[in-house]
């Protein structure tokens, strides 16, 4: 039957594929039993096709089901293999691992899957992360963009998308859904005009709670629902990342972020400034300082092309989100603070920068946060090492050396963190 | 004058201090306490998680250039070696490593780094460029080979070279290393260019027989 031959034909390249990546140097174990585990998989696959029924229907059947893997798990190789890319920064992925683990530990450790995680790079301009994989339990994945893997300024962006691992983890969308789905139709009967204008076929009807609810109503809220469920997945990730690495986490999102127009509003996000507005109401809310001039780096995007219902909806979408700012600011709050994860400190950031001021690696930090708080302020400091710039003839050449030498030291000081921490038998 | 065990540990402790100017600073290092009771006249560094190793290319031979002219890229592999794992370095080969600790040097000492006799015996030679000048901050290049005649499995945070220091005789800031390598934890080759004396030797007789 060709249509098995050529589906096993796939399953083998990839599998061919695999095994030429086992021979990478991986620096951590992590992404060689990633790989491991979606060799497994494929080779699954291949086992069930062998084993087809010979009705070509179930035939059918099974091909498409075999092959949903290489979808799934092909991107994830090309991530694997970046994960061995030197340039990548490696002296922080045991630091992470350790943040991970305690945020993740108490609930993965019930499924028998210990917290994993590889960081990596890819090739577009945005952090990435990929969640729920059936393939990788208990698996954490970051990549920074590729052309920024090696700096560790942006490594508090990985907070956001540690944020998407524990939104799965602990089940925050199931526990979300019925309030907000609630507040949806609330909304809808508070503004019955606007509803009936958007949707105009059944402007004739009376409205009521149940008949929303019920199927001949649902259509006409469904997007709303999973749009403000999408935002305040990506609001409560923003504020972890923002509750794990205070301020730093603001400098590194405005530096990848701002001014970000080339696309329209995506309806997963809030828009631009709103989310900018939603970080400043939490970096007040978690007593960290807002960079100087934070918002005025922002601009909204264009307005997405959508149809009159949808603009209603993504606008009950974007209220219902404004409503349950506190919720999602606050469980972002309670869950750092249950995994005691220590709060960023501005005195032992502080005491880093000064180190950083001498060139020198700061010793006995307390977290990987002050680290990254005492590199953007070093960072953003016009007379760093001014001293040396009197000797550079070329202002461009001394800021890119000066650029590469904070990058060192900030990783060199991270390096030492985990050393003190091996050291002290807490690793 | 070369210093010893006890002089270390206080010129390190000192550099602990907040608001020292001009600190000797070694991070990470061994217990201050245990440096000063060593009663040793140097102090032993260890071995970082970075490796370059240079690679056969199409490159013909690798030429030093005239000042301003691009340098040439040489093929080369980075490797990381974390804690735990072992670096194999076979007979005849060559690998630059770096040392795991950051050093900075104030402005009126120098230092000297050389191998540790235990490995040169087994065949693992430090080599080469050894002296540290005033004002350097950055971790060192070390230049190893394996000229044994077995592999040597090295382990990022062993115990790899041991740096002298010495005081020089007058503090000059002005006059401290502004070295290319300053403020590297990876380890770099460097630019190499003549200099304007052999520039001057070198174009003199171009073309003459």
């Amino acid at each position: 039957m060709r249509l098995l031959e050529y589906a096993s034909g796939r399953i083998n390249s990839v599998l061919n594929e695999i095994d030429q990546l086992e021979g990478c140097e991986f620096p951590y174990t992590h992404s060689s039993d990633a790989l491991r585990k979606i060799k497994s998989s494929f080779e699954d696959a291949l086992q069930y096709l062998k084993n087809c029924p010979e009705d070509p229907e179930s035939a059918m059947d099974l091909c498409a089901t075999s092959l949903g893997i290489l979808f799934r798990c092909l991107p994830l190789l090309g991530f694997i293999l970046r994960s061995t890319d030197v340039r990548n920064s490696f002296e922080v992925v045991r630091p992470l691992l350790h943040i991970s683990e305690k945020l993740i530990k108490p609930r993965t450790e019930t499924g028998k899957e210990k917290t994993k995680l590889i960081l990596s790079s890819e090739w577009s301009y945005s952090p990435i992360t990929y969640h729920e994989i059936p393939d990788l339990p208990g698996f954490v994945l970051i990549g920074l963009p590729a052309p920024e893997s090696e700096n560790p300024l942006l490594i508090p962006l990985s907070g956001h998308e540690l944020g998407h691992a524990l939104w799965n983890v602990y089940r925050l969308k199931e526990h979300l859904k019925p309030k907000f789905q609630e507040e949806i139709v609330n909304y809808i009967m508070n503004n019955q005009e606007e509803y009936k204008q958007a949707f105009p076929s059944i402007s004739q009807i009376n409205l009521s709670t149940k008949d929303l609810l019920e199927s001949a109503g649902f259509p006409t809220w469904q997007h709303a629902s999973i749009w403000v469920l999408e935002q305040a997945k990506e609001t409560f990730c923003d504020f972890i990342g923002l509750r794990l690495f205070g301020t730093s986490f603001l400098h590194a999102f405005a530096y990848l972020l701002s001014p970000n127009v080339s696309s329209p509003r995506s309806v997963k996000y809030p828009q631009a400034l709103k989310r900018v507005k939603n970080l400043k109401k939490a970096a007040v809310k978690y007593g960290f300082d807002i960079p100087d001039n934070f918002e005025d780096m922002f601009k909204d995007r264009p307005a997405p092309f959508l149809a009159k219902s949808e603009k209603f909806q993504l606008t009950i979408a974007d209220n219902v989100l404004e409503k349950n700012m506190d919720v999602l600011i606050d469980k972002a709050q309670a869950l750092i603070r249950e995994a005691n994860i220590p709060k960023p400190n501005i005195e032992e950031s502080r005491r880093i920068y000064e180190r950083f001021k001498l060139i020198v690696p700061a010793e006995k930090c307390k977290g990987l946060a002050d680290i990254l708080n005492a590199a953007w302020k070093a960072y953003n400091d016009p007379n760093l090492w001014e001293n040396m710039e009197k000797f550079e003839k070329e202002k461009e050449k001394f800021e890119k050396k000066k650029e590469r030498i904070l990058k060192d030291l900030v990783l060199k000081t991270i390096e030492v963190f985990e050393v003190e921490h091996i050291l002290k038998g807490d690793a | 004058m070369v210093l010893k065990g006890r002089d270390i540990a206080k010129l390190l402790k000192k550099g602990e201090k907040p608001g020292t100017k001009d600190p000797f600073v070694i991070t990470p290092h061994a217990d201050v306490e245990e440096i000063a009771k060593s009663g040793s006249a140097s102090i032993n560094l260890r071995l970082g998680t970075w490796f370059v190793t240079l690679e056969r290319s199409r490159m013909r031979a690798w030429e030093i250039k005239k000042k301003g002219e691009p340098q040439q890229q040489i093929a080369r592999a980075e490797h990381y070696i974390p804690f735990g794992n072992v670096y194999l370095l076979h007979p005849r080969s060559f690998v630059l490593g770096i040392t795991l600790e950051w050093i900075r040097l104030p402005s009126n000492f120098a230092a000297y780094v050389i191998g540790k006799s235990s490995l040169g015996r087994r065949g693992l030679i430090i080599a080469t460029a050894t002296g540290v000048h005033p004002g350097f901050k950055g971790c060192l290049t070390l230049e190893l080979s394996n000229v044994g005649e077995i592999p040597v499995a090295i382990k990022p945070g062993m115990e790899i070279c041991q740096i002298f220091i010495h005081k020089t005789h007058k503090k000059d800031s002005k006059y401290i290393d502004r070295s290319q390598f300053v403020g590297s934890r990876k380890p770099r080759l460097g630019d190499v260019t003549l200099d304007e004396f052999a520039e001057k030797l070198t174009l003199s007789q171009e073309g003459n027989p």
